[in-house]
């Protein structure tokens, strides 16, 4: 943990994701009722996805607090999983 | 209040080799599920009939439930950790314990959609949806199974022995991939369950 930071925000900090990630949960859910057109509706439940993904590597898996060097072991792997997965869907193959 | 984990630092990368090292193999994880992800758009893009009228077999209730199980563990292994950092080895305990909890009611939900496919004659085998079903799902529940086992083992050795303090970051490390464990789940969930 980094200086600076209590337990008690920590602590806070972990609720206040575990309930966001509930809620991204229920509303990806909810969004799949709405009809956006098909590309839209693949584009908003991976854009949520990615939102929750966030979430859980930024505060549960401690990026925040560490040192920042250490971010680039889930940038480089992230930039090749989404340009991969955005390739195939764009190329239609 | 940091020195515990400052204690376990390297002083030139500011972080333990445990750690280190488990961040080398999830970034090699997300690799590994990478494959999984490509083939299954390669899959969906040739046979869009097949797969949207399969994954609206799929139960998205029961999905919805597991998603909120294994969010609630990802929440209480966060936890476990912090109690044992803080030095509250029962809290520790109770925590790991929920996780493990949590995990096994995973794997129980999981095994009865599997077996309310195959009672509805629906294997790997039947077409490529369900076979990038079982095949990606399958994979995610190993990996639940990988992270059993460690944590009953840190349970166990907390109910026998005591786990010392200063080896929370075992428990972190561990986390580490526990979240990530999650984190594969947050994006087969409406991948599988939702986008058709």
């Amino acid at each position: 943990m980094a200086a600076g930071e209590s337990f008690e925000t920590i602590q806070k900090s972990y609720f206040k994701v575990f309930l966001a990630l509930l809620v991204l949960t229920a509303l990806t859910v909810a969004v799949t009722t709405i009809h956006f057109g098909d590309v839209m509706n693949i584009v908003v439940g991976v854009l949520i996805a990615i939102a929750k993904a966030g979430l859980v590597i930024w505060v549960f898996m401690h990026l925040k607090f560490d040192n920042s060097r250490l971010r680039f072991f889930v940038y480089v792997p992230a930039f090749f999983f989404l340009t991969f997965v955005l390739a195939l869907t764009i190329l239609g193959l | 209040m940091s020195t515990l984990a400052a204690s376990h630092s390297r002083f030139d990368t500011g972080i333990y080799h445990g750690k280190l090292g488990m961040w080398v193999f999830l970034a090699s994880e997300i690799m590994f599920f990478t494959g999984f992800f490509g083939a299954f758009i390669v899959l969906r893009n040739m046979n869009i009939e097949v797969f949207t009228q399969s994954a609206h077999h799929l139960d998205k209730v029961v999905a919805t439930i597991n998603t909120a199980v294994l969010i609630t563990s990802s929440l209480t292994m966060a936890l476990a950790h912090l109690a044992l950092e803080k030095g509250n080895e029962a809290k520790f305990r109770l925590f790991l314990t929920l996780t493990i909890v949590c995990a096994f009611g995973f794997l129980g939900i999981k095994s009865y959609e599997y077996a309310t496919k195959f009672s509805h004659d629906i294997y790997p085998w039947t077409n490529t949806f369900y076979a990038s079903y079982f095949t990606m799902t399958g994979f995610h529940a190993l990996h639940v199974i990988g992270g059993l086992i460690p944590m009953t083992w840190m349970l166990g050795k907390s109910l026998i022995k005591g786990y010392p303090q200063e080896m929370h970051h075992r428990v972190e490390t561990l986390g580490l991939y526990w979240h990530f464990v999650d984190l594969v789940w947050i994006f087969l969930f409406p991948t599988l369950y939702l986008i058709f």
